[in-house]
């Protein structure tokens, strides 16, 4: 009976903390009111939705993600701010998110330094990453009912705080996901696909790729 | 009022339903899952697809697949529903059992023995196999721990690529006898199917349907037969009895829309897997039986069994590229049979496991962002390698499918509730599955090698309804139909007494054609 009354209390503090940062979000006016004045510069465009403000903080995040540098290209070479915006475009779920997420950016990035996010030099942008970046190694899974409430309740007062901590990890999961799917990225890697139509019938790596438009560069 | 309802169109549903259509019998299959179309709902030729089609067989709402895990660390159920049920996203795996593993408890002193013998079930084995034109090695390469077979191999075993050389390499340095594992993919064209390509992409369904899935094999056939109708995003609910508790008399399912239907039927079988077979009868409670239907024995969702999957990684200097060719690479059975000198009994099945090894995942796994991710991420590609076991896990009575007292499903049911721990004789051998493992990696040349295993994760489910001949200590005979019910019948694995060392799809069909004869011989006899 304890056990259940446990596991019970546990999926109400889940489900508690979904409301706590919608009560909290609300409460704040003036983020609201900058949410909705960002909310008239949507394009028009149905394969766009980032505002331009809100596209120059996408492209600095996601060269941050996937930086371009001595070891290869990265999120720029590979179109990812464009893949996003098709993205975002289609998933109102991730609207709610990323909204919040990228003015948190400039929120940060105007209350630790006085300037937009952009305007920061990369190193500075990379610490508002460090502290937003909930999962950092050695975290422990919590593991009594009291461990996990605090640990619900300093998470929600880091989400409120700079609702990028609540974006950042599926904002990395998006700009990973456009980067490692592009040709810029296979063929940096060495990648041979897609796997169909053309399979692997002579188990042997493909000297062009099924489109024919360049040859797969790695030595068997 | 048709002859056989079906519940599921998996492994066992699928067999059935062509079976059974083909010696007469009207049949209406309730799969709770969709129909798919392989060239069009399987987007592996796409340049996302890495995005894309893992997502397939997910429901549209999550709810529906809703299930809670006990134990001290959980349980991953993992499962396809659709019309081929988890063939759908199978890897296609098909060897038999042992001789072994039908008389555990005779030779090990554990466990249980089967009612039945690998001898029973043999040319059941045969027919499947042909069926599905599973493609193995050649008598002179055979496995060398191969049960006896009265017929070869349908097709070709698939080459060797480049991973399982290497892997192959280190097992003859190690003594070990690495075989091409027996696949559900023809290597030639098979009944009106092409050969396989070595895509790759198994576990996202076969765009061109040379993996022998059950939707494009036996459903096609049992539709053909004019007897057998597939009705697809049926969920069944409950079976119903007859006032005197000895008969089933229908099935109440949802219906696509989401309205509940009743069905009659003169015979029942219930094949949703393991776990959804005993959640049905579970829920299918009556005054006759009121802790579940045909659960006289009390062990109804009991001795639940899976596979202990430990799946150790190596990393290679040299590119090993695994993503051309099928998804396993290669078996190694020298580890089956028990080993008197082990602190344990019974043995484990390796393979080489070359699955998610595409630019996306590599990317996912490796943790972290920025430069170093990408460093390593760069480092790693095609290089790291997987060895996955196949563990016997003794059956025991406290590894349970329960219904869940709170949480319900998109329906309004309660979800399965899964406990399932690895035990003493587990454990011991969970720590030798992890050695042998390393060692064979290592004898390969890989370094910063890890190994996980996580209960669930095998995705093979088995037990809650086992066989026996005592009514007092078994849920099915050893025709896999209930004691306590006359018309009522098993089709899934559910109906395993012990879990062998191997996955078990063939075994699943092989086992459910033979219960399809068994229905069959009932119906010409008067028995339904």
């Amino acid at each position: 009976m304890l056990k259940l009354a446990r596991r019970f209390a546990g999926r109400f503090v889940d489900g508690a903390e979904i409301w706590a940062l919608g009560a909290l979000s609300l409460a704040s006016w003036r983020r609201r009111r900058r949410l909705a004045r960002r909310e008239r510069e949507r394009p028009s465009d149905p394969g766009r939705w980032f505002t331009p403000a809100e596209a120059h903080v996408v492209a600095a995040l996601a060269s941050l993600i996937v930086p371009s540098d001595e070891t290869g290209p990265g999120a720029k070479e590979a179109g990812v701010t464009e893949s996003l915006d098709l993205l975002l475009a289609q998933s109102p779920a991730r609207q709610r998110l990323y909204r919040s997420g990228l003015l948190a950016c400039d929120e940060w990035a105007h209350r630790r330094h006085g300037r937009s996010f952009v305007e920061l030099a990369a190193d500075k942008q990379r610490q508002l990453l460090d502290w937003a970046d909930p999962a950092p190694p050695g975290s422990k899974i919590p593991s009594s009912l009291a461990h996990k409430v605090w640990r619900k309740a300093a998470s929600v007062y880091r989400k409120w705080r700079c609702p990028l901590v609540e974006l950042f990890p599926d904002l990395a999961r998006d700009v990973m996901g456009a980067f490692y799917t592009h040709p810029i990225a296979w063929d940096w890697l060495g990648y041979d696909g897609p796997p169909m139509p053309a399979g692997y019938p002579d188990l042997r790596e493909r000297t062009v790729s099924p489109t024919g438009a360049r040859s797969v560069g790695h030595p068997s | 009022m048709v002859d056989v309802v079906v519940i599921g169109c998996g492994a066992g549903g699928g067999v059935l339903a062509k079976e059974l259509g083909e010696a007469g019998l009207t049949v209406v299959v309730l799969e709770a899952g969709k129909r798919f179309t392989p060239s069009l709902d399987y987007p592996t030729d796409q340049q996302d697809f890495e995005l894309r089609a893992p997502n397939v067989f997910d429901p549209t709402d999550e709810r529906r697949d809703r299930y809670t895990s006990g134990g001290s660390r959980g349980f991953f159920y993992n499962r396809a529903k659709g019309v081929g049920g988890s063939t759908l996203h199978y890897l296609a795996v098909s060897p038999r059992l042992h001789e072994s593993d039908f008389r555990v408890h005779t030779e090990d002193g554990v466990a249980a023995d089967w009612p039945i013998s690998y001898a029973d079930l043999e040319p059941y084995y045969v027919l499947v196999e042909q069926e599905l034109g599973v493609s193995g090695p050649h008598p002179d390469d055979a496995n060398p721990f191969d049960p006896p077979r009265s017929r070869p191999f349908p097709t070709a075993a698939h080459e060797f690529n480049r991973a399982g050389w290497t892997i192959k390499r280190a097992a003859d340095k190690l003594g070990l006898h690495m075989v091409r594992e027996p696949l559900a993919i023809p290597t030639k064209d098979w009944n009106g199917r092409p050969a396989c390509i070595e895509a790759g992409t198994c576990g996202f369904g076969c765009r061109i349907r040379a993996k022998s899935s059950i939707d494009v094999t036996y459903v096609p056939k049992a539709e053909a037969t004019g007897r057998v109708e597939i009705r697809p995003e049926c969920m069944a609910r409950q079976i119903t009895v007859e006032p005197d508790g000895r008969k089933v008399r229908s099935v109440i399912y949802f219906d696509p829309n989401g309205h509940e239907q009743e069905i009659r039927a003169r015979a029942v079988v219930v094949a949703g897997n393991a776990v959804e077979t005993s959640r049905l009868l579970l829920l299918s409670k009556s005054p006759a039986f009121p802790t579940g239907l045909a659960n006289s024995s009390g062990l109804l969702g009991k001795y639940f069994i899976e596979h202990l999957d430990v799946n150790a990684y190596g990393v290679f200097a040299d590119r090993q590229d695994p993503w051309r060719g099928v998804p396993t690479g290669g078996m190694i059975q020298d580890y089956y049979a028990t080993d008197p000198t082990n602190t344990f009994a019974r043995g484990w099945t390796l393979l080489l496991s070359s699955g998610s090894q595409w630019p996306y995942a590599v990317g996912r796994r490796v943790g972290g962002w920025g430069s170093a991710h990408k460093a390593r991420v760069k480092e790693l590609f095609g290089r790291v390698l997987g060895i996955a076991s196949v563990g016997e896990q003794l059956p025991d009575v406290r590894n349970h499918v329960i219904l869940d007292p709170i949480v319900k499903d998109s329906f309004g049911l309660p979800v399965p509730r899964i406990v399932n721990e690895p035990r003493d004789n587990d454990r011991e051998m969970l720590k030798a599955i992890t050695g042998r493992s390393t060692a064979l990696l290592q004898a390969a040349g890989a370094t910063d090698i890890s190994a996980t295993y996580y209960p669930g994760t095998s995705a093979h489910y088995l037990g809650g309804c086992r066989m026996g001949h005592d009514p007092r200590t078994s849920v099915v005979d050893p025709w896999c139909r209930a004691h306590d019910v006359t018309n009522l019948f098993i089709g899934d694995g559910s109906v395993f007494v012990t879990g062998g060392a191997v996955n078990p799809a063939l075994t699943i069909s092989a086992l459910a054609t033979r219960t399809a004869e068994g229905i069959v011989n009932a119906f010409q006899r008067g028995d339904l």
